[in-house]
């Protein structure tokens, strides 16, 4: 009886540092990838505000600096010249696995951009929103980590105690 | 890709349709694009201003979509000539623009009420007999869309590939449709564009930095155009410019007069239209 209780905690523990990892990976990626969007945001930001590139051209040297963020973006220069840019962006960012905050507010910079906004300010407000977010990811993934290592630490004196 | 084709890209859906489905001698001939909100989009050919088939009035969202085509999405790297009441697209397809302007800030959609959208042609030779060895500084003058530019464009291309070295500012870049780092029309082998640039500050640099034997420019129309054509004048550079004027009367405008009296410009060839053709006059001074 003793054994069943016991191997029965050890299966709870198990499965919650299992999820609890998973999570944190899931995090950890995430973060990631919004560390590399706002690199590419900053990336944007020299080549329209410095360059004064089009947006059209900015999909290729997208696709070329960042091409597991921005794979095919290239090809949306077609769709552009059928439909309005901030409709075809939307789409594509819609269809990207990117944290749907941050594709939102990439949306939203095209937008602006498109429309005749001023672009210092409309890079300003969507590196801010990213930032934030980025900042909400990390304080989460601290916070499981804390979670995974206090399972993780469970497990390990429930072991201990079974083989003593 | 033609200068029609390249001016019919820029509409919009239904309309971009209809301009692509007029027939071949009706597009050879067609000269402008316009479109004013409410109103139907129209085309301008030799023998006036017609309506584009019956389709339905223009909406904001066809002037937006006009301008986002043009400006490839990308309005901020138009601003200045935006500010200026233009912008040139792909192919050398300029486009004047109407409606609500921002001080300080040109336009941005929604504001637009009036787009019109100049077709450029190329016409191979139409300078032929006014290209002769030595070339004297001439002045090409007629009324808005009398030819200026194609004139202008094939005198260079004519005078660069005679040997001149020809400086050109382009500063609406329309003469050579500069676009993404090649030229849209031939203007010769020996020409050195500056686009982009107001026509002062483009003359002096030309001036300082390439050695031109000829100074070309379009749209003479401001004091300072007239000043840039005297300090080329004064440094031996032989000059080839367009001016509006009204060539059925002898009233030139006030900024040409004094360039003519000073003998700055010694040839002058007035354009006129006689339907679809244009014929030219030469005016020694």
């Amino acid at each position: 009886m003793a054994v069943r209780k016991i191997i029965g905690v050890m299966l709870v523990l198990t499965s919650g540092l299992g999820s609890g990892i998973a999570v944190w990976i899931s995090l950890r990626r995430s973060a990631e990838t919004l560390e590399g969007l706002i690199r590419a945001v900053r990336y944007m930001r020299t080549q329209i505000c410095i360059r004064k590139i089009s947006l059209y051209a900015l999909t290729e040297e997208l696709e070329r600096e960042f091409p597991a963020l921005f794979p095919g973006a290239s090809d949306l220069q077609k769709k552009m010249t059928e439909g309005p840019f901030h409709a075809v962006w939307k789409d594509y960012l819609d269809c990207r696995p990117f944290p749907r905050e941050a594709a939102m507010a990439l949306a939203e910079l095209g937008t602006e951009l498109s429309r005749g906004d001023e672009p210092d300010g409309a890079f300003d407000r969507c590196t801010k929103k990213m930032e934030a977010l980025l900042a909400e990811k990390r304080e989460v993934e601290k916070k499981n980590g804390r979670l995974c290592a206090g399972l993780g630490f469970s497990l390990g004196a429930v072991t201990a105690i079974l083989l003593l | 890709m033609s200068g029609f084709d390249a001016a019919a890209e820029l509409l919009p859906g239904g309309i971009k349709t209809a301009a692509f489905a007029m027939p071949e001698g009706v597009r050879a001939v067609c000269e402008e694009f316009r479109l004013r909100l409410g109103r139907r989009p129209s085309v301008t050919t030799s023998d006036g201003e017609r309506p584009l088939y019956d389709l339905p009035p223009v909406v904001r969202a066809d002037l937006d979509r006009v301008l986002e085509l043009a400006t490839r999405a990308s309005p901020y790297a138009a601003a200045e000539s935006m500010e200026k009441g233009f912008v040139t697209a792909r192919g050398g397809v300029r486009l004047g623009l109407c409606g609500r302007k921002k001080p300080g800030s040109g336009w941005a959609m929604g504001s637009l009420t009036s787009v019109c959208i100049r077709i450029p042609r190329e016409v191979r030779g139409c300078a032929g007999p006014f290209a002769s060895m030595p070339f004297p500084s001439t002045l090409i003058l007629s009324p808005p869309g009398g030819g200026k530019t194609t004139l202008l464009r094939d005198m260079v291309r004519l005078l660069s590939d005679k040997g001149l070295h020809i400086s050109l500012c382009d500063e609406r870049g329309e003469i050579a449709a500069g676009w993404e780092g090649g030229f849209g029309f031939d203007v010769g082998k020996r020409t050195d564009v500056l686009s982009d640039a107001p026509r002062r500050e483009a003359a002096v640099q030309l001036l300082r930095t390439m050695s031109p034997q000829v100074l070309a420019m379009d749209e003479i129309t401001a004091a300072c155009d007239a000043d840039a054509c005297r300090m080329a004048a004064g440094c031996g550079v032989k000059l080839l410019a367009t001016a509006h004027a009204d060539t059925a009367g002898s009233v030139l405008p006030a900024t040409v007069t004094p360039l003519l009296a000073e003998r700055i410009f010694t040839r002058l060839i007035r354009i006129r239209r006689n339907k679809d053709k244009r014929e030219y006059a030469e005016q020694w001074l």
